[in-house]
């Protein structure tokens, strides 16, 4: 009995640091954010005092958080649906590639170029591309493909088309790494046995290399949704959320209420909804995706 | 013996022997970690204190560190930042300068950050438009008191929109008070055969003659992007003033929405709708308007004196000066400022204080007023050689003096009131509202949120 207690503490001891550490970053800021959500604090006098879920319902009725959320759907479903597209396009491309390896080296690494940059830099880069002094409406205006320069982030129209182009350009690059990487590491015997059977080069695809890789897909698009939800870094840098608040997506709205109106508690009650639905979310998206029996 | 059963099993000779291993071994983890860990934080702290006591000769334990947050260190230059920490620390030995800089957009969302954490900071770099929100956080020390220990006397050196007031009492001090005008690029106009403009429709009919769409030439550009709200209600303002209205009533209700009001937004829609400013301007930010500007591309601009040491940090050849007071209904300019507070959580008020009185003294103000090209908030500054030389700065203080000249509002819910109020104007500009409704809207918006 001892013994087997002794064992168990051996196990637990060894994870203790891990799991203090992890509650340390993670859990407290989690009780932190419900904690402030369900209370008032007053500067004036530091007093905190419980509010219940007054926070919630006045976030529940703001136009803004639900303008936020909509915009933030937007953005997430246009950038998922583009990164996935084209990540799957470039991986096939180099799947099928039957060029010398040095060729296929050489795309891969432009491929992956724009990860490289920090999102400030490419900010910055797409904003003079964007600007109407700048090599697109130049090249847009002299082929006579548009009329006269126009500044893509500040119209309420393409302000948010242009922002989630440049969060595809930049972020794409993982998605594809990741399913090139999946789909290279299918077994050769996989592969060889459907060639025997005859399989042509799509159907060793549908068959074959789609199913192996369906597992880190559907992986990488829920990662993929958590961080794209989450974003914040372009509209800040890009665009303040505006022209007329096209692109307040809720992380910014959340920004907004805490640091630059000082509203923490209501702030706070975003945060604990988002983190809410995302949570939702995400078990959902992994109950449907285990009883669907891919893994 | 299996390896995984003999950690904690000393019944043996040799299981004491395992035990003795992996106890070391988680030991020796718990080490590395705690000493990372302290050596995190000795860094840290080090890297502070360190910074801190550099400035000077004296030990920094025996100093008192007041801390700075500000932005200004972007638009002077780091020379002049430390010339001006230094000049106090020599006249107090006893006090270490600890600056917190960053650029303007993030200043106001550091110091809020800074009250919620609790975090020290003694003398805060302060915009009207910042006030509501640091004063809701209980930050903001009412400087009356302090003025009145000075005596009368102190009190009148400063010009009247100086001594900012906010719920009655005095909230900040400008270090400078300054017009919001029309610069344009001297050798752009003479090159065009153009004297500046004097009254904003001579303004429009100039940057007709200086506009060139189709070779992507224009003659100004507008800040009215969302994260540009502050600059687009001063160019607003600047418009108001020159029509004749104001933005608030005595009582504080919105008073924009007015003829006046309504003749500068329709100004303002036509710049956009005639194309004589560089096109789409709700995606222009004010850094861009001033990147225009010291490049050459734009002859006129929008703004604040400041234009001068901006645009000479991208662009050393370019002067830029203030055209003369202009008149269109009426002469009026949009008057702001920036400033100090002091914060009402510091523990060392004094030090801050002494700090608030150092810049804005004479010696201060007049070496400042050459090496920023911004007037002092004090009277004698309009004296100043410097002003009469200086192409912006002689304008300042006839335009800051008109009766018509307005003050930007320090009002409550700022951020949200100027949130409307840009949301507003950015509708107008797109011809989703007209320029009346677009008005009436933010009108509406400013007296339920502004109380």
């Amino acid at each position: 009995m001892r013994r087997r207690f002794r064992k168990r503490a051996e196990g637990y001891l060894y994870i203790l640091p891990a799991y203090t550490l992890l509650a340390l970053v993670t859990g407290y800021p989690v009780i932190r954010i419900v904690g402030m959500s369900l209370s008032s604090f007053s500067f004036q006098t530091d007093h905190t005092r419980w509010a219940g879920l007054s926070e919630f319902s006045a976030v529940l009725a703001s136009r803004s958080f639900w303008s936020s959320a909509s915009i933030t759907i937007e953005f997430t479903v246009f950038s998922l649906i583009l990164h996935a597209v084209i990540a799957w396009v470039l991986a096939l491309l180099m799947y099928g590639s039957r060029e010398a390896r040095w060729v296929t080296n050489l795309f891969r690494g432009l491929w992956i170029l724009p990860w490289l940059f920090s999102t400030a830099a490419a900010a910055l880069m797409w904003g003079l591309l964007y600007n109407p002094f700048g090599v697109l409406n130049y090249t847009l205006v002299n082929t006579g493909m548009l009329q006269e320069p126009i500044d893509f982030l500040g119209r309420s129209g393409t302000a948010l088309g242009a922002l989630v182009n440049v969060n595809v350009w930049r972020t794409y690059p993982i998605y594809f790494v990741l399913l090139l990487g999946a789909m290279q590491s299918v077994p050769d015997s996989l592969l060889e046995a459907a060639r025997i059977e005859g399989a042509s080069y799509f159907k060793e695809l549908r068959y074959v290399v789609v199913p192996f890789v369906w597992p880190a897909v559907l992986t990488m698009t829920l990662l993929d949704f958590i961080t794209t939800f989450g974003h914040f870094d372009l509209v800040k840098m890009m665009t303040g959320g505006g022209p007329q608040g096209s692109t307040q997506t809720l992380a910014f709205y959340i920004y907004r209420e805490a640091f630059l109106s000082a509203n923490f508690s209501y702030s706070a009650a975003v945060s604990v909804l988002m983190f809410a639905f995302l949570s939702i979310f995400s078990v959902a998206y992994l109950k449907a995706y285990t009883r669907s029996n891919v893994i | 013996m299996s390896m995984h059963r003999s950690y904690f099993t000393a019944g043996t000779p040799a299981d004491s022997v395992h035990w003795g291993k992996g106890m070391k071994r988680i030991l020796a983890f718990a080490f590395v970690g705690v000493f990372c860990l302290i050596g995190t934080f000795a860094v840290f702290a080090g890297g502070q204190t360190e910074a801190s006591a550099s400035s000077s000769g004296i030990s920094a334990h025996k100093k008192t560190h007041l801390v700075w947050v500000e932005w200004w260190r972007n638009e002077w230059g780091g020379g002049v930042m430390s010339k001006l920490v230094k000049g106090f620390e020599a006249q107090h030995p006893d006090i270490a300068v600890d600056v917190i800089d960053h650029n303007w957009w993030d200043t106001h969302n550091t110091e809020i950050a800074m009250a919620e954490a609790g975090s020290e900071q003694d003398v805060l770099g302060m915009e009207g438009i910042w006030m509501s929100t640091l004063d809701k956080m209980g930050i903001l020390q009412d400087l009356g008191p302090w003025l009145d220990r000075e005596g009368s006397a102190y009190k009148d050196r400063f010009v009247r929109p100086a001594l900012v007031k906010y719920r009655g009492q005095i909230k900040a001090i400008y270090i400078y008070v300054f017009p919001f005008a029309v610069a344009y690029n001297p050798p752009m106009l003479k090159a065009a055969g153009l004297t500046p403009a004097t009254s904003l429709p001579e303004l429009m009919s100039q940057l007709h003659a200086l506009t060139d769409p189709k070779k992507n030439v224009f003659g100004a550009s507008l800040a009215l992007s969302s994260d540009s709200a502050y600059q687009a209600m001063m160019t607003f303002g600047l418009f108001l003033a020159q029509y004749g209205g104001k933005f608030e009533n005595s009582d504080g209700t919105a008073a924009f929405n007015s003829p006046a009001g309504v003749s500068a937004l329709k100004y303002m829609k036509d710049l956009v709708d005639q194309k004589v400013i560089v096109p789409d301007p709700l995606g222009q930010s004010a850094t861009q308007t001033r990147e225009y500007f010291a490049a050459n591309e734009t002859p006129y601009t929008f703004d604040g004196p400041f234009i001068t040491t901006i645009t000479k940090q991208a662009n050393p050849d370019l002067v830029p000066a203030f055209t003369p007071p202009m008149r269109t209904t009426v002469g009026g300019y949009m008057v702001s400022g920036s400033g100090l507070s002091m914060s009402a959580k510091s523990q060392h008020k004094q030090e801050a204080w002494d700090f608030i009185k150092y810049m804005m003294s004479d010696q201060v103000a007049s070496m400042m007023v050459k090496v920023t090209g911004l007037p002092w908030g004090l009277k004698s500054m309009s004296t100043d050689p410097f002003i009469e030389s200086s192409p912006v700065l002689r304008q300042a203080p006839a335009m800051i003096a008109n009766p018509h000249s307005i003050l930007f509002p320090v009002i409550s819910n700022a951020d949200k009131v100027q949130t409307a109020f840009i949301n507003n104007i950015q509708a107008a500009m797109q011809g989703q509202k007209s320029v009346s409704q677009a008005l009436d809207d933010a009108a509406a918006a400013w007296n339920s949120l502004a109380k």
